[in-house]
């Protein structure tokens, strides 16, 4: 239980690393911001308690507010991102039957790739719209909130897939 | 009131969602509506000094002694121009030499943190109120503006980047000696601002100098702000849609000057009395 909880620590603080140092360093567009922090929030396992993991995606969120000149974007659509797995996950998902296959969370390994990117994209998205809604502020701005949003969950999703094979392959 | 009582403990998790989005939106709305940041002065201080180091990494080792001499030379050069005096006409013949009082001064800074990809972005410079650095001041580059002071600590000031929804100012374009209409961002592409409210029967056409006006009270005259890329007609509206590629690459900003107006003080009592004055 301790070493999970040090394992995740470690993992929050790579990404955030990898998020504040390198992703956003980059200057890919201002179409494409890619953010594959909230990588954390797809692992924690599912019997974690709900409220940690509001607290969590909160907190992560605050940190890179903090650092950036972002206000509360991150934390928001963070948070948003937190309530809206533990939904899900709750309501949709056979929690029971993935625990029994062994996973603590989900996989590629547990539907096929199809399925786990349906979820992936789905959630990155939801993320991604809060964040550009907040970003831009301004009824006129859908097009670009739509387009902007769209675009870097994409990216979002081929980074996260990127460092799953990294991660994952020890 | 029980019933509600009963109503929030078993939705304490929408509850507290509902809380935490709340804390955190009301930081965006709080930027948006009252202009006032709450990270920037609360957490910074440490923060700032990590940003810095990681910024050192990128400059050059040598060329950093370099740059430093040459901006402090350019700073020289720039507070002897004309351009920062001011001519009392005493007599019949105004002596433009030697007769004139300093309207500003230059403090060069480095850039600490800067961001071109958000709607709204921010440059972080590493001088503060303990050199003199006031909320509002103009902050230029060597090869056009940059930016205004947004929020001041000690050592480091916030600059309100010209690729910010908020950032507006006015241009002078002295090819047809025109002086009206603004300059804004609209969000999409870092080397490109735009100038609006230009009426259609101006003579616009590209490759046309924009320079910071002589109206304007927080930049000097003739800073460069860029060139005209285009200009198109719409049917629909009576002005001009003009881009403009700015002067400065902010992607690629290393040194800054903020601009110290040593008159604002005179400025400012003058337009407060023009209110006395005209308030109905």
């Amino acid at each position: 239980m301790l070493l999970d909880g040090l394992r995740y620590t470690i993992i929050a603080l790579l990404l955030l690393v990898i998020q504040f140092f390198f992703i956003q360093n980059i200057n890919f567009s201002t179409w494409i911001q890619p953010m594959p922090y909230l990588y954390l929030l797809l692992i924690l396992p599912f019997s974690m308690n709900r409220f940690l993991v509001l607290g969590i995606a909160f907190f992560m969120g605050f940190l890179l507010d903090s650092v950036g000149d972002t206000y509360g974007m991150h934390a928001a659509s963070m948070v948003t991102l937190a309530f809206a797995k533990v939904n899900i996950d709750k309501r949709i998902l056979d929690i029971d039957s993935i625990q029994l296959q062994g996973y603590n969370y989900l996989t590629p390994q547990y539907k096929g790739f199809r399925y786990y990117a349906v979820y992936t994209l789905l959630l990155i998205w939801l993320h991604h719209i809060v964040f550009s809604i907040l970003n831009y502020f301004k009824f006129s701005a859908v097009l670009q909130i739509i387009g902007v949003s769209g675009l870097s969950t994409i990216f979002t999703f081929l980074f996260i897939l990127l460092y799953a094979t990294v991660a994952g392959r020890r | 009131m029980l019933y509600l009582f009963r109503l929030l403990r078993n939705n304490l998790f929408a509850v507290t969602f509902i809380l935490l989005l709340g804390i955190s939106v009301s930081q965006v709305v709080r930027y948006n509506i009252y202009q006032e940041s709450f990270y920037f002065n609360s957490s910074r201080a440490i923060l700032n000094n990590i940003a810095a180091s990681q910024f050192a990494v990128k400059e050059y080792f040598d060329l950093r002694e370099v740059n430093k001499a040459l901006l402090e030379e350019n700073n020289r050069l720039r507070s002897s121009g004309l351009r920062d005096l001011v001519f009392s006409d005493t007599g019949v013949i105004v002596n433009r030499d030697s007769n004139g009082k300093k309207r500003y001064t230059y403090v060069t800074c480095r850039v600490v943190k800067n961001s071109t990809r958000m709607r709204n972005n921010f440059i972080t410079i590493d001088k503060g109120w303990s050199s003199g650095i006031k909320r509002g001041m103009a902050v230029i580059s060597p090869s056009g503006i940059a930016g205004l002071v947004y929020e001041v600590n000690e050592n480091f000031s916030l600059v309100l980047s010209v690729l910010n929804s908020k950032f507006v100012t006015t241009p002078m374009i002295p090819a047809i000696q025109f002086r009206e209409g603004s300059i804004t961002w609209n969000g999409r592409d870092p080397s490109l601002a735009q100038l609006n409210w230009v009426n259609k029967f101006e003579k616009l056409s590209p490759g046309m100098d924009v320079l910071t006006s002589n109206f304007s009270v927080k930049y000097p005259p003739g800073i460069p702000i860029g060139k005209i890329k285009s200009v198109r007609k719409k049917p629909t509206s009576s002005f001009y849609d003009v881009d403009i590629v700015l002067a400065t690459n902010f992607n690629k900003i290393g040194f800054l000057y903020v601009v110290k107006d040593n008159f604002t003080h005179q400025l400012d009592t003058l337009s407060k009395n023009e209110e006395v004055i005209y308030a109905p």
